[in-house]
């Protein structure tokens, strides 16, 4: 039992942001030696410690926006990091091909022969179904059924662009784009290798490949939308420092909303605490020029 | 500031945590006991209270408990704001006083 609670507070710790995650394990661990202490059941410790997910995960959620997104803060980090991401993720799937056909290859002809059968009879074909016959279907149906789910995950509202002059405006929409190429892109890759690694069929598991897929493309087109709204639409670097503004339990007329400022200074993203159509939604605020010339 | 902080609506199930607290469960534990809800809840009204200002916790001086042989505890007070609300919280849910009646406990 003392296992079993022990690994269930250790699944929920890492609901945990990483900074507040050694003080709320000294917490939960402290107060379950005391529930030891007195006469409870094994039923009752086990609902104890299971109600540690929901207060991990409402840390989690009240957490302001830090750890690993702000390290991609700036633009050309991001792109970089997908970009690397897809670069392994693809490197993966070549590799699994190979070792596929190598396997496949080795109890039919000699080591002389073996390569050059290999890169140009095996690999490179395959690879090219793959990635440009027979799955493409599968890959166009996949990206329409997520493209579908999408709005019911997160909003559409992608920031606001709106008003600027057309060079931001070209660069706002075009590091979106790109982000949404690269996202879909590494979960199919992804998808392609998880499925390969778990079975050991040479068409991989179609249907671990599918679903997958399907779910890597929901969140690598959830995030892009999501991060673009913490985006500076002058600079695209991500909002930061985050400041509480309002009482959050009066909702009704004075709704709290917390502030982000652009790292360069160029505006302040307001972001509500509880969304509503219409003008309540995020908001980015243009700071004067005259405040940062420095940034010009 | 009296007049925001009983501006500020405590649900039932804040109301009741604070209550808890005021009336002497000042551990997490204690607080669950006392008000019979599930740890999933009163762990985070705990945090969403502190969070409002309206309790503050502290951890208890690790050679007290190690001195005792036992983990050190977290123990929870209410703030003068808290004070307020509660009070405020009173006169909506007059049952209140009935669900966490006063014990007696030793303070830390």
């Amino acid at each position: 039992m003392n296992r079993a609670s022990s690994r269930i507070l250790t699944a929920a710790s890492l609901l945990v942001p990483a900074s507040k995650r050694d003080l709320w394990w000294m917490e939960w661990r402290t107060e379950l030696w005391y529930m030891r202490q007195s006469t409870h059941s094994d039923k009752e410790i086990l609902s104890f410690c299971l109600g540690a997910f929901r207060d991990a995960f409402w840390l989690r959620r009240s957490a302001p926006r830090e750890e690993w997104f702000s390290r991609l803060q700036s633009p050309a980090s991001c792109i970089g990091f997908l970009a690397a991401l897809n670069l392994v993720l693809a490197l993966g799937m070549l590799l699994l091909l190979v070792s596929r056909g190598l396997l496949l290859l080795s109890s039919h002809c000699d080591c002389a022969t073996y390569l050059q059968i290999l890169w140009f009879r095996v690999s490179i074909p395959v690879a090219y179904r793959y990635l440009f016959q027979q799955e493409l279907w599968d890959i166009y149906l996949t990206l329409m059924f997520a493209c579908m789910i999408v709005p019911a995950v997160t909003r559409l509202h992608l920031g606001s662009a709106k008003g600027r002059r057309w060079r931001p405006r070209i660069r706002w929409y075009g590091f979106f784009l790109v982000k949404i190429l690269l996202g879909p892109s590494a979960a199919y890759f992804f998808s392609f290798d998880l499925a390969h690694l778990l079975t050991a069929n040479p068409e991989g598991h179609p249907v671990i490949q599918i679903y997958t897929c399907l779910a890597g493309f929901v969140l690598a087109l959830r995030w892009a939308i999501e991060d673009q709204r913490w985006r500076c639409p002058d600079c695209l670097h991500l909002a930061q420092h985050p400041f509480s503004v309002g009482q959050r339990s009066s909702i009704l007329l004075d709704r709290g909303f917390t502030e982000y400022l652009c790292p360069n200074g160029h505006g302040i993203l307001r972001d509500p605490e509880n969304w509503i159509t219409g003008p309540s939604a995020q908001v980015w605020v243009s700071m004067d020029a005259g405040l940062f010339p420095s940034r010009f | 500031m009296h007049g925001m902080a009983e501006e500020q609506k405590l649900s039932h199930t804040a109301a009741m945590v604070l209550q808890s607290i005021q009336v002497g469960h000042i551990y997490g534990y204690s607080v669950m006991e006392a008000t019979g809800l599930p740890s999933g809840t009163v762990y985070p009204a705990l945090r969403r209270l502190e969070r409002d200002e309206l309790i503050v916790s502290r951890w208890e001086k690790m050679a007290l408990a190690e001195a005792e042989q036992r983990p050190p505890r977290k123990y929870y007070k209410m703030t003068r704001t808290g004070g307020t609300v509660l009070e405020a919280a009173r006169k909506r849910y007059p049952l209140l006083a009935k669900l966490a009646p006063a014990v007696e406990v030793e303070q830390p």
